[in-house]
């Protein structure tokens, strides 16, 4: 595998030679694998936002460089527009950023940004409504008659009709009801199988992270706590607790079970994983 | 009814419509009827759109239903003369912190409420301190608000409600846009409340986990009140909560796996601890462990 974005001793400084300055993210270092999905976990102001505006070149580090396909972004101002390209960024609430007359358009707006023709752009709108489930009926519509589900599906859509090498969401499914936040992560899934391009998922649940990260990065205090697998990860329950994160929550029904002396294994981050172990533990079978 | 604090009798709302708000007026609450009782701490659930921010808005007059009648402590919403007094009573919490902060100091902050209710000076200062402490953010008390987190953020709201002296708080999920500390911050200052100074807590929210810790959990659906009861008994209804769009907390799917292949847990399992002490009893039992 080869990195897509790379981190080389990045730190950015806010309010920089004043009395307020701060180190929102101070001396990362970090690779993102071509193809891997992601999962950011940190608690509220750790960096994970000033990080992710680094990766497309909205922000500039105060030390340090990001590289994409190995080659510095801040190069050159081509080099910076196409990184606007290249890494697609989801902000939190992208709906509040919808602004076209229909739901067509604003999906439109990147690819024709691009300087995409016609046809390409017909094509790239179609596939990105598919894949957030929004039909063919939905792309005339104002995007300001859509539900709130939609609204943010269709933010989405713009997103990845730019056919960005990576995709980064910041908390795509805040604020969503069961079905909108399902709707949302499994079609983020589908998306990567399909496509087999990065993902990088910015995530208040670890539930969510553990089912569909493949690498987990932890940010704490603006620094990289640390960077694994999610078995790696969660099986550093005490930490995360000091940080002010947390397992999934069939973790931590393992975690108690063995403390009250149960035989369990504690390296349990989905119910499906849970169940199979409690069967193992009493001795049973899975019923097919 | 005496013990109650909020009453809904048969209530409906429709949003008014604008031009182009006019093809969704269809009501948003329709024909509820519900008691909340003194000290009780409900959570409502239902999906986007199903009323429920709709039915926080009318507990304190800041909507007012079309038919139907909503009274807090016998004091009917529809009267404006009585607004203050009924706000006095009933409080709200926001989904997002920065919308509700008005001050530049903590302290400020929370003093601004019974400023406006005309506190005198010294009983503010009384109030505002007694706040901080109940909701553990005391020693911020001179903090610029911008610099906390969601969580705390949070909890200055909630201190500026109780320095109010209300007796009744109405959170509009309030944890949907904090992290993982902060939502039990909040939902533990909430329970607390709740506990020691018997506020009465409706509580909004698509968290199950959160709605599970209830004395009472009511589903919304379509502007209705589709189930009332204990977590129990509501979470009991599978078909129901999936039907509609919600789901099961965590921890009772899995018991619900785990009784699909033949374990057999004894008690209800609705949160982690529930199903902790299911699962070791069950393990006991099954000699599995001592």
């Amino acid at each position: 595998m080869s990195a897509v974005i790379e981190a080389v001793n990045l730190t950015h400084l806010y309010g920089e030679k004043t009395l307020f300055e701060t180190a929102a993210i101070k001396n990362i270092d970090l690779a993102v694998e071509n193809g891997e999905f992601l999962g950011i976990i940190g608690h509220t102001g750790s960096g994970k936002s000033t990080l992710i505006q680094h990766f497309n070149g909205l922000l500039k580090p105060t030390t340090g460089k990001i590289l994409l396909d190995g080659k510095d972004i801040a190069e050159s101002k081509e080099s910076i527009r196409a990184a606007r390209f290249k890494v697609g960024l989801c902000f939190q609430y992208p709906e509040y950023q919808l602004f076209e007359e229909t739901v067509y358009k604003d999906i439109a707006f990147g690819p024709k940004n691009m300087g995409l023709d016609d046809d390409e752009t017909d094509r790239r709108v179609r596939r990105a409504a598919r894949f957030v489930g929004l039909s063919d009926s939905y792309l005339k519509k104002s995007p300001f008659d859509l539900s709130g589900g939609e609204k943010r599906r269709a933010a989405i859509a713009g997103v990845i009709a730019m056919e960005p090498e990576a995709l980064i969401l910041d908390e795509p499914a805040a604020g969503l009801d069961p079905r909108g936040r399902d709707m949302i992560l499994s079609f983020i899934k589908e998306y990567r199988q399909e496509t087999g391009r990065t993902v990088i998922l910015v995530s208040h649940s670890m539930d969510d992270i553990a089912k569909l990260a493949t690498k987990v990065l932890v940010m704490n205090k603006g620094e990289v706590a640390m960077i694994g697998t999610v078995d790696e990860i969660f099986s550093r329950s005490e930490e995360l607790f000091k940080m002010g994160l947390n397992v999934p929550q069939v973790t931590k029904i393992f975690l108690g079970l063995k403390e009250k002396g149960v035989p369990v294994r504690t390296d349990i981050y989905t119910n499906e994983q849970g169940c199979r172990e409690l069967l193992r533990v009493f001795g049973r079978s899975v019923k097919e | 009814m005496k013990d109650s604090i909020i009453e809904f009798d048969n209530v409906s709302f429709t949003y008014d419509g604008t031009e182009e708000e006019q093809k969704e007026r269809l009501p948003a609450v329709k024909e509820v009827t519900l008691s909340i009782k003194k000290g009780e701490f409900v959570s409502v659930l239902g999906h986007n759109g199903s009323g429920k921010s709709t039915l926080a808005k009318l507990c304190n007059a800041i909507l007012i239903p079309q038919s139907g009648k909503v009274t807090v402590c016998g004091m009917d919403t529809a009267d404006e003369s009585l607004i203050y007094d009924i706000r006095e009573k009933v409080g709200m919490v926001f989904q997002n912190p920065d919308n509700q902060i008005v001050a530049t100091i903590v302290e400020d902050d929370v003093a601004f409420g019974p400023e406006n209710l005309g506190v005198e000076p010294k009983e503010i200062r009384r109030r505002v301190d007694e706040s901080l402490k109940a909701v553990g953010m005391y020693e911020f008390r001179e903090y610029e608000p911008h610099k906390l987190s969601g969580g705390q953020k949070q909890r200055v709201a909630i201190a500026g409600i109780i320095a109010m002296r209300t007796d009744c708080i109405v959170f509009d999920e309030p944890t949907a846009m904090i992290d993982p500390k902060g939502r039990a911050e909040v939902m533990e200052t909430a329970k607390k409340l709740n506990r020691e100074n018997g506020i009465t807590v409706i509580f909004i929210t698509h968290f199950m986990e959160e709605a599970a810790e209830a004395d009472r959990v009511v589903v919304m659906d379509d502007g209705r009140v589709l189930l009332d009861g204990t977590p129990a008994r509501v979470f009991g209804e599978r078909e129901t909560i999936r039907k509609i769009g919600l789901e099961i907390p965590s921890a009772a799917n899995l018991a619900d796996m785990l009784k699909e292949n033949g374990i057999e847990l004894e008690s209800d399992v609705l949160t982690p601890s529930d199903c902790i002490d299911a699962v070791y009893e069950a393990a006991r039992k099954a000699g599995v462990c001592s």
